[in-house]
């Protein structure tokens, strides 16, 4: 039984909520929710976001403009380890392999890479009813920007939504339902989250990024013993970013992202999983650069930590 | 024989670079950069690439290194050097841009800062 159900949520990890909206920078929100993991369990996972955006938005209807492209390509080496039955500590660093503009109207373009932001969290599996197979948990991630803010190359000092690391503390509280069936192969789940930036206000630069609102929605198949299959709908929402006081009016919007995935369970208690992120509406405050499409890959593997126990019985000191 | 060869060698392509690169630094005459002028064939321009925005930075100090620095819009450098550079921006950035130009060499950095402003 302990099998299934970590079997069923592990195909809930790595779901990144990629975007490329202007003017945001840092790793990729990911949701980084999992239950089922017992107590004194390592889970440890790396897994590679690609995200190619070219298609510029006006409102919720394509626009004709053309400025660049962008292109990213993301790894997240993710370490979580469960305290307690109910608590699991988790920790994040990404690493942008490449984010890559591409000015088409004069054939240029500009490269990021590097460290982006690192993400310390705690999750406390709130609620669990066994009759109901119905779970609830509270997480609370806090990221901290230790990567690159200041990336020059030739001659330029890159702009914040390109640097690696978003250069702002963010708080990240969210909640993650999910919800089996007895006998039955099909678990859904539900992840709501906000995300609210501090003000980055250095010599240099004075900016905030919007805060995010996210929610998705997700129904998993165990389709056998080792394959799991899941469709996701994605809902997000970014508040206007502020920069030197003044409000961004083309910053910001809404979309919706269809995520269709698939995990498999391998011996050693390795699992890999995949999934492709296909926006189907986006509405943009002003003219914005939108995301065309998202792949993601991840492997994971649990380890089962054994408490030692002292070797000599104390009563026979 | 071989051996000893080989360290003689080594060390004699060490002493020749360390002697080459002390007689480079010698030759170079450099002062405290000064930035004499920060100019721009446009302080506004619309958003999108059509109408990029050139600025030149005029420094005398010698080695110069120039850096070039704004939040957001993107700045490309148009020579080798690097005093050279084209700004253009996306909708997002539209509104007052401050472009700052820093210029350094071994005797210190200066800086001087331009607006350009996006519209629509």
């Amino acid at each position: 039984m302990t099998r299934i159900l970590l079997f069923a949520f592990i195909g809930l990890c790595f779901n990144f909520q990629a975007s490329a909206q202007c003017c945001s920078a840092g790793n990729p929100s990911s949701d980084g929710g999992a239950l089922g993991i017992t107590k004194n369990s390592l889970t440890v996972s790396t897994s590679f976001l690609h995200s190619y955006s070219d298609t510029y938005f006006d409102g919720s209807t394509r626009s004709d403009y053309n400025y660049k492209e962008v292109q990213l390509d993301f790894n997240l080496l993710s370490v979580n380890y469960s305290l307690t039955d109910k608590i699991k500590l988790t920790t994040e660093l990404g690493y942008f392999l490449a984010k890559k503009e591409v000015f088409t109207l004069f054939n240029k373009e500009k490269k990021a890479f590097g460290f982006g932001d690192a993400i310390i969290g705690i999750q406390y599996h709130a609620y669990s009813n066994k009759k109901k197979l119905l779970n609830i948990a509270h997480i609370f991630k806090l990221t901290l920007p230790v990567g690159e803010f200041d990336q020059i190359v030739n001659n330029i000092e890159l702009p914040i939504d390109l640097q690696p690391s978003s250069g702002s503390y963010k708080f990240n509280p969210s909640v993650l339902i999910t919800k089996n069936f007895f006998g039955s192969k099909y678990a859904l789940s539900s992840f709501l989250s906000a995300e609210f930036s501090q003000r980055i206000n250095t010599e240099k630069t004075d900016h905030k990024y919007g805060n995010l609102y996210k929610a998705s929605f997700k129904v998993a198949h165990r389709t056998n013993n080792n394959l799991n299959t899941s469709i996701s709908l994605q809902f997000q929402h970014r508040k206007k970013a502020l920069n030197r006081g003044d409000i961004m009016e083309s910053t910001g919007g809404t979309s919706l992202m269809l995520q269709p995935g698939i995990s498999y369970h391998l011996k050693n208690n390795y699992s890999v999983n995949t999934s492709m992120g296909i926006p189907v509406y986006k509405n943009v405050n002003g003219t914005q650069l939108t995301n065309k499409y998202t792949f993601e890959f991840g492997i994971s593997k649990i380890f089962h930590l054994k408490i030692l126990k002292p070797q000599i019985d104390p009563k026979m000191l | 024989m071989k051996a000893t060869t080989f360290v003689f060698a080594i060390i004699g392509l060490v002493f020749f670079n360390s002697c080459d690169k002390e007689s480079t630094n010698n030759n170079l005459q450099t002062e405290m950069p000064v930035i004499d002028s920060l100019i721009t064939n446009s302080t506004r321009i619309t958003y999108g690439g059509d109408n990029p925005a050139i600025l030149k930075c005029f420094a005398t100090g010698g080695n110069l290194n120039y850096i070039w620095e704004v939040d957001l819009g993107d700045l490309f450098s148009l020579n080798n050097e690097g005093s050279e550079v084209q700004f253009t921006a996306s909708p997002c950035c539209i509104g007052e841009k401050i472009i700052t130009c820093n210029v350094s060499n071994d005797k210190g950095e200066v800086s001087k800062n331009i607006t350009i402003t996006i519209t629509q």
